[in-house]
């Protein structure tokens, strides 16, 4: 299975305010981008539109499978989105959430899986807590799997490195890693360390 | 990480699954906080105790009584069912919603929520106000379909208008003054449906367009949000 | 355009002057105000008809000009609705003696006030302008859709005094029915006419800001 991401004169205005001036670029199977600029160049608006929780106003940012593009509504299983913004569910403990976004995704749930998904990020003796009890961190990696688990095509990664210790940090090179494999990884970061996680540098200016 | 756990691909055509994992997911978390509920319940009570205590000494006419059933209900309704909306956007889970779930099992999902907790309001207020009103209902089971159909067309309108709120700054005072004159049909209706329900000797003839009507109201209001609340719910073309 | 506007000003004038020369209608009192609330009325919904197509468009192509078209078409719509609720108030104390009788029209049309109303509230509470624009889109439909069921259920679960067919129907005078239908004419004229100065002034406005920025 050949995916590809393809982002051609990507703009974005909020109301008379350009956040985007036409970006463009494109990541191919098997690599991962790193996208940086100072605060304010629009990052987080770039991964958003990715992701498809926002409209770019105008140029397009196409997501492909084996050749045909990835409409929203299939996005829902071919992308998985970190963001500081975007939570899971306080009242439900790791493995609900887990179960949660899979079943709404449209997949079949297994338990092994996410039982292995848990131990790989060193959250298995918490597994019946509600996320709301946890410290940052380790909601930051519940986040994590709620976007790896379903091996998305697609994964963005916004500042993924907040809140993760030394053990995290790892575990999520790991993930990096593993995503690979399967996809396109792409990280929005001005973290020194996280740089080195792609393979390929887009740098956006204020 | 061992191949056979990767079922991941396999997809599940029927969305009713994924229904039934918002309103399971709202009603866990709601069991857990009991925040709606306790609100909506302490509300219709109060206000129902203010009803009744002021109105002690002068006995309701049944136009009275089956007007403040519906206000109490109505405004109950108000106070406790924008939240579950409200609450996934505070918390920032709004947009993982969006990411992962598909905008009709999430309209339809939070809809049966919202049936359950007003189910759970009325399963309370209508016992009280009968005994405190001492009203006679002359035909219970035209009674409760009037509520049943209340209660749908009530959750439906209020789901709408809750997801529309929950995006705007000032959520709670404007989800009443969207949804008041929208529900407006509904509950003339239902207050006349309640009304001819109490009433001795009602010909079948006379409740039954009443009751039509607001299965008419239900369905136009549910097919809207059906179709319409991918637009409300985010950004698309 | 001039032209236009000039033969729209010569045509109400027209209206207004026969709406007092016309002789009393069948079974009506205070007959010079039924060849303007009605109009209004009917206008009232064209305005809200209008103010969904657009709403319609903006969420088919997503183009801010859609909701600024919406947006104006309700805001005249609101005035027209405002203008029919007084003018009912006035003729419905001349015909059967109060302001206010909670007639099924009147209530429809007072309900569907409160339903613009809210319209504009929703709008200055939604501060990103793409959320706005998607939202009051949406609450046209429903606030059209539900104007509709309001004007279809309530006057089957309750009574009417108004003269339904008076004037539109068979039941009047031919020089009636032409006037009735030549007022609902120039005053959906009006409508046109001042929604489209709305629709411009809003453009000039949004270029100003464009260019001040």
């Amino acid at each position: 299975m050949s995916t590809s991401l393809t982002v051609t004169n990507l703009c974005k205005q909020f109301e008379h305010r350009v956040v985007l001036r036409n970006v463009s670029f494109s990541v191919a199977n098997g690599h991962a981008l790193v996208v940086t600029g100072p605060n304010g160049s629009g990052k987080t608006t770039l991964m958003r539109i990715l992701s498809g929780l926002m409209l770019p106003t105008s140029g397009a940012a196409s997501l492909e499978i084996d050749g045909t593009v990835v409409d929203f509504d299939e996005r829902r299983r071919e992308v998985g989105f970190v963001t500081p913004e975007v939570h899971v569910y306080p009242e439900l403990t790791p493995v609900e959430n887990l179960k949660f976004f899979h079943t709404v995704r449209g997949l079949e749930w297994d338990e092994a899986e996410a039982a292995h998904w848990l131990r790989r990020v060193g959250l298995d003796a918490r597994r019946d807590d509600p996320v709301g009890n946890f410290s940052s961190g380790m909601k930051q990696r519940v986040k994590l799997i709620c976007a790896l688990a379903h091996h998305p095509s697609l994964l963005l990664l916004d500042e993924p490195g907040a809140n993760l210790d030394e053990r995290g940090r790892e575990s999520l090179s790991g993930m990096v890693e593993i995503q690979r494999k399967r996809g396109m990884t792409i990280i929005a970061t001005n973290d020194p360390k996280e740089l080195t996680l792609g393979d390929e540098i887009v740098a956006l200016r204020a | 990480m061992t191949k056979s756990s990767l079922s991941g691909r396999k997809r599940n055509p029927s969305f009713w699954r994924s229904i039934g994992a918002i309103f399971g997911k709202d009603l866990a978390s709601e069991l857990r906080t009991r925040f709606a509920v306790n609100t909506l319940l302490l509300f219709s009570v109060t206000s129902l105790t203010i009803v009744s205590f002021s109105t002690a000494r002068t006995p309701l006419t049944k136009e009275a009584q089956s007007a403040l059933l519906w206000i109490v209900i109505f405004f109950s309704a108000m106070t406790g069912l924008a939240r579950s909306f409200v609450r996934e956007e505070e918390s920032g889970t709004a947009d993982a919603l969006r990411l992962t779930a598909p905008a009709e099992s999430v309209f339809l999902g939070k809809f049966a929520f919202n049936c359950v907790l007003l189910l759970c309001v009325e399963a309370v207020v209508v016992p009280l106000s009968l005994i405190f009103w001492a009203v006679s209902v002359d035909a219970p089971l035209f009674f409760t379909v009037v509520l049943f159909a209340g209660n749908i067309g009530l959750s439906a309108v209020a789901t709408l208008m809750a997801a529309i709120v929950a995006q705007t700054s000032m959520q709670a005072g404007l989800f009443a003054v969207l949804s008041f004159p929208v529900l407006i049909p509904l509950l003339f209706t239902a207050v006349r449906a309640t009304l001819l329900s109490m009433d001795a000797v009602r010909q079948v003839g006379e409740i039954a367009p009443v009751i039509r009507m607001l299965f008419v109201f239900d369905i136009v209001m549910l097919t809207l949000g059906f179709l319409l609340f991918d637009y409300i719910w985010r950004d698309r073309k | 355009m001039k032209a236009w506007y000039a033969m729209l000003g010569i045509w109400m004038s027209a209206v207004i002057y026969e709406a007092f020369a016309l002789p009393e209608i069948r079974g009506l009192v205070g007959h010079p105000i039924a060849y303007f609330h009605p109009p209004i009325a009917i206008v009232t919904f064209i305005a809200f008809l209008v103010a969904m197509i657009h709403g319609l468009r903006y969420l088919r192509w997503n183009d801010p000009i859609h909701d600024v078209k919406s947006s104006k078409a309700a805001e005249v719509g609101l005035l027209f609705c405002f203008l029919a609720t007084v003018t009912g108030a006035m003729w419905s104390k001349a015909n059967w003696g109060t302001f206010w009788s909670w007639d099924p029209k009147q209530t429809s049309i007072f309900v569907v006030l409160l339903i613009y109303a809210a319209y504009f509230s929703l709008r200055s509470s939604t501060p990103n302008p793409d959320r706005r624009h998607r939202l009051c889109a949406v609450y046209t439909v429903i606030g059209f859709i539900s104007a509709v069921l309001l004007m279809f259920i309530l006057p089957r679960i309750g009574f009417s005094l108004h003269p339904n067919d008076a004037m539109m129907g068979g039941g009047s005078d031919r020089p009636v029915r032409l006037l009735f239908w030549a007022s609902v004419l120039g005053f959906s004229g009006v409508f046109a006419w001042m929604m489209e100065l709305a629709v411009k002034l809003a453009l000039m406005e949004m270029k100003i800001k464009e260019m001040s920025q």
